[in-house]
């Protein structure tokens, strides 16, 4: 049982680790990181990168809606930028693989700078709602600019090549997108100890009696849009090298929703949150498709209803965490450890 | 006490451990072969996906009935990629990873097209699906894929031919969906119809499945057409057109390409659809004679079957034939291998399914009839021979 | 091809028929904003359950339409009741932005509840307006259009008045403006919060009965609900008369864009309207401006 993290400078006091157990625990998921793949299952290697991926995505809009407060219900359309931007530029110039990821970021990054432009005049909900008409008219130039976007047809990436390493199949990309994934995750809890960070949690809180103490809203508003557009990029850029195709079609309305309902599900506000959420809405419809296989000796229509049904469970996830757990996966995950660090005294 | 339990138990294991590779080595005497596909069970395209699923899992079932492909079993591993492109890749990457697929049948025009480049690379899977494109109609650009019957653009040039032998210089509208499906045949249908001096006066862009079309109606209201030709739909908003349409004072012929051809759908739209017109490889007579025909007959006793069954069934029996014969001639079940023998396709008899024997010209067989709607019989009536189409007439 | 006077009024006239449509979802839409300050994203799958049950009704049961119609609205009536009690009323005294997710997820819901039970495929309604086209001097209208707009413009003039005069729409004004002092002079608060969203829910369903009698029904019908939301942003989000207004030009404004422009670009003039307003003037022609307290 643990009675107390006394520390003895600022520095320590700060750290992304606090107590010895926490950098224990880590280690083991990094080396579990590392030892996963020797598992051998193509399926769960390629369900392994998509999750990455959605975290990388979902710990962004984190950012965005769970630390600053600002919903966003475009947050699919950046991943498009940066899947568009990764297949135009690996396809047309064939750029190193990291360059295309870095630009990916940033040209998301920029979009995002101009998608929260509005900020300024509007709050809360409208601005969610500007939101979602920039991802519409994003949508627009996707399926219209055909020189660039390639129109309706779209566009077709090259495998991620990195030193003469082709990066074909997913247990190959997984070499990439892990330690991506791990750096941003932990970039971004990191975020959370500098002003930035701590500027973007004030906003969310009480944005009036911020700007009272000297927070500008529009700077740090347009850079949370910034650091969560670039967030949004990577992720997108990535997603273009798994499947290789970028379509208008790639990344609709309903995939903000998913990323929203992944930052509600595991905790908006908390890194671990993120992780969670990721992971867990990622998995649902591939065990959804596992029990639909498994009931067909009974109901052998049952693949049929499988979209319908995830819709549903879907939508009430969403309204079932917010009515019962509006804190998601990550207070229950708080709970849990609590109960066992306090052990045996009861919470 | 705990090293005697300890080494029972381990003795234990070792034993399940053996029984169980045992029994598994009997099962394993005759790998299955899988058949990947991704197929739209829900969304705008549903009415034909669930269809097209159907037909290739009967025939399936109809060959492991009847033993199989060279002893092997097939196993038909579908999931439903909601007619969208990005579903329908992870589908097939998910699939392909997990099992040796040699066949895969795609869902649409636009994911056939965009999984190309991946297909050639991996040079391990052929694939044919629910698309007549023209543009997939290319052995150069797309060396590993077939289409079960004429392409769309062909479809449209028979339609053009019908309505230039009826009336010289009509007047035509193309209505489509904005899609890769939908645009496909287009421009070589205003090519042809420039080529036997027909007028095509509009062109109207819809979004598949939306049914609010009173706007396009308005269009072209006043023109009133001579012909006005559907593609790139499954079902709506075609029986909504014809209403309005009728309902405006049109007196336009309708018609339409391959999906469109169907008896439920002409149902669906009652009497404006009377005296509809369609393209279509199969054949829909209920007393066609076959070994196939009969198969389908059987299992579907009471049921009628929509055009897009019949493509499902199609594809499965040409996947079953490719690999019959790449397995007969000791061949690898790799893409050259079996496209060759699929191109070595001539005068291959499909049991009825298709009422002449077919072979396979460039990526597709291009043989086909003109279909007439009555609706006072609630059926397709063959308004043509069989024709095997040509670049020209 | 030369574009005739006659394709601008044609045109326009069906513009209108479909705006009027808009206005009256609006309607629905603003009801439940102004009692319970919820921006319902769902609106557009309400009435789309509204035309679905419908056509359980209508179709599937083929009851007659004088027995579909009203059993229609009492079962989104109490969709709407017991919507608005198991999902919207636990959250009311939470932050705002907590509901308005609860009814994106609302969408979800109702959409796969439409695809399980119907399918995903598009169907028709059964003719019951009448059929013969309307016709004003040389220009056509279809007949369902014009009935349509006759009947939403009757049910829009009727709520309008009633909320004006009749003392439920005063509490209605008055929970909006502030729960506890209407509380306090006896209104039954939470009474106003299941009213409102019976009363949306019916409107909405009326709403789309008529949709799917002009442009038929499918599950993804709500996207209509898109433009509009864009209507109550731009009319206000809490003005009946705003939306009615603000609908009417939208739908305009969409069929003059989507015939002269081409469809495509219907959802990109609706959505860049909204842009301009929501930067411009986002309380809309006729909200009211919100101050905010610390």
């Amino acid at each position: 049982m643990r009675v107390a993290t006394a520390k003895e400078s600022y520095a320590a006091d700060q750290g992304l680790f606090k107590t010895d157990t926490q950098k224990v625990w880590f280690g083991l998921l990094l080396a579990a990181l590392v030892l996963f793949p020797l598992h051998g299952s193509n399926y769960w290697m390629f369900l392994a990168v998509l999750v990455m991926i959605n975290v990388i995505s979902t710990t962004g809009l984190n950012i965005l809606t769970g630390y600053t407060g600002q919903v966003s219900l475009g947050h699919a359309a950046f991943m498009a930028v940066g899947a568009y931007t990764v297949a135009f530029f690996d396809g047309r110039f064939d750029t190193p693989v990291l360059l295309n990821l870095i630009l990916a970021g940033a040209v998301a990054a920029f979009i995002g700078y101009l998608v929260g432009l509005p900020s300024l005049r509007i709050k809360g909900l409208y601005l969610a709602i500007a939101t979602l008409a920039a991802s519409v008219i994003l949508g627009f130039i996707f399926l219209n600019w055909t020189p660039v976007t390639g129109g309706l047809r779209g566009l077709n990436v090259p495998t991620a090549t990195i030193m003469g390493i082709e990066l074909a199949t997913p247990d190959r990309l997984y070499w990439l997108v892990m330690p991506i994934t791990v750096i941003m995750v932990l970039a971004a809890k990191n975020l959370f100890r500098t002003r930035v960070g701590r500027a973007f949690i004030a906003i969310r809180d009480r944005d009036i009696s911020a700007e009272i103490i000297g927070i500008s809203l529009l700077k740090y508003k347009l850079t949370s849009f910034a650091i969560s557009s670039f967030y949004a990029g990577v992720a997108g850029g990535l997603w273009a090298y798994l499947f290789r195709v970028v379509t208008p079609e790639s990344f609709p309305a309903l995939a903000s929703i998913f990323f929203l309902a992944a930052v509600i599900v595991g905790g908006a506000g908390t890194i671990i949150g993120g992780i969670f959420g990721a992971v867990f809405m990622t998995l649902i419809p591939e065990f959804l498709k596992l029990s639909a296989t498994a009931l067909v000796p009974w109901f052998p229509d049952a693949s049929i209803y499988l979209a319908p049904v995830r819709a549903i469970i879907f939508g009430l996830l969403i309204i079932g965490f917010l009515i019962f757990e509006p804190m998601g996966l990550a207070e229950m995950w708080r709970r849990t450890r609590r109960y066992f660090a306090l052990w045996p005294f009861r919470t | 006490m705990t090293r005697l339990s300890r080494r029972a138990f381990s003795q234990l294991g070792l034993g399940a451990a053996l029984v169980s590779t045992a029994s598994g080595r009997a099962f394993a005497q005759a790998p299955e072969l899988v058949i990947g596909a991704a197929n739209p069970m829900s969304g705008v395209f549903a009415f034909a996906g669930v269809e097209g699923f159907e037909g290739g899992r009967d025939h399936f079932e109809f060959v492991n009935r009847n033993g199989g492909v060279a002893g092997r079993r097939i196993r038909y591993v579908n999931e439903d990629s909601g007619y969208r492109v990005d579903n329908a890749v992870a589908i097939f990457t998910r699939i392909t990873s997990q099992h040796q697929t040699p066949v895969f049948f795609g869902d649409s025009t636009g994911f056939q097209k965009a999984i190309n480049p991946e297909l050639n690379r991996r040079g391990s899977t052929v694939m044919a699906g629910a698309s007549f494109a023209s543009e997939i109609d290319n052995p150069q650009a797309f060396p590993n894929q077939w289409i079960p019957g004429p392409n769309y653009s062909d479809q449209i040039r028979v339609l053009l031919r019908y309505i230039a032998s009826q009336k010289k210089g009509a007047s035509v509208v193309f209505v489509h969906s904005d899609t890769e499906f939908g645009r496909d045949p287009i421009a070589a249908g205003e090519a042809e119809a420039k080529r036997l001096e027909l007028n095509v006066v509009e062109k109207i862009v819809t979004q598949p499945g939306s049914v609010d079309v009173s706007g396009d109606v308005l269009k072209i209201r006043r023109r009133n057409p001579d012909y006005v030709i559907f593609h790139g739909y499954v079902l709506q908003p075609i029986p909504e057109f014809m209403a309005q349409a009728r309902q405006a004072g049109m007196t336009s012929r309708f018609m339409g390409t391959f999906y469109s051809t169907d008896t439920v759908l002409m149902n669906r739209a009652g009497a404006a659809a009377d005296g509809y017109m369609g393209v279509s490889c199969y054949n829909f007579d209920a007393n066609a004679q076959g070994a196939q025909v009969e198969a389908i007959r059987a299992a579907n006793v009471g049921k009628t079957r929509t055009h897009a069954y019949y493509q499902g069934w199609m594809n499965a029996m040409l996947a079953v034939e490719v690999l019959k014969r790449t397995l007969a001639a000791n061949e690898e079940l790799n893409a050259v291998n079996m496209m060759k023998h699929a191109r070595a396709l001539k005068n291959y008899d499909t049991g009825g399914v298709v009422g002449v024997p077919i072979s396979m010209v460039g990526n597709s067989f291009p043989h086909g009839r003109v279909y007439q709607y009555s609706a006072a019989d609630k059926v397709l009536k063959p308004a043509s021979d069989w024709i095997t189409i040509s670049a020209s007439a | 091809m030369a574009i005739e006077f006659i394709d601008i009024v044609e045109t326009s006239l069906a513009g209108l028929g479909t705006g009027s449509l808009m206005a009256l979802t609006g309607v629905a839409f603003v009801i439940i904003y102004k009692a319970t300050k919820v921006i319902n994203l769902a609106i557009g799958e309400m009435l789309m359950i509204g035309a679905f049950v419908f056509y359980g009704f209508s179709a599937g049961l083929a009851l007659p339409i004088w027995a579909s119609v009203p059993a229609t609205l009492v079962v989104a009536a109490l969709i709407g009741g017991v919507i608005e009690r198991t999902m919207i009323r636990p959250l009311l005294k939470d932050n705002p932005v907590s509901v308005f997710m609860v009814t994106i997820g609302l969408t979800s819901v109702l959409i796969g509840v439409v695809e399980l039970v119907w399918s995903a495929e598009p169907r028709r309604l059964p003719e019951f307006l009448p059929q013969q086209p309307v016709l004003i001097g040389d220009a056509f209208i279809p007949s369902k259009t014009a009935y349509s707009f006759l009947i939403a413009s009757a049910v829009m003039a009727v709520l309008i008045t009633v909320f004006a005069f009749w003392r439920g729409g005063i509490a209605l004004r008055a929970t909006a403006t502030d729960r506890a002092a209407a509380s306090s002079v006896g209104i039954d608060v939470p009474g106003v919060f299941s009213f409102s969203w019976m009363l949306a829910a019916t409107v909405a369903a009326l709403a789309g009965i008529l949709v799917g009698s002009v442009g038929g029904i499918s599950s993804a019908m709500g996207l209509f609900g898109l433009s509009v939301f864009v209507v109550v942003i731009v009319g206000g989000l809490d003005s009946i008369l705003g939306a009615l207004i603000a609908g009417l030009f939208i739908g305009w404004l969409e069929a003059m864009v989507g015939r002269f422009l081409g469809g495509e670009f219907k959802l990109l003039a609706t959505f860049s309207i909204l842009l301009i307003v929501l930067v411009v003037r986002p309380y809309g022609l006729f909200g009211t401006h919100e101050i905010e307290r610390l």
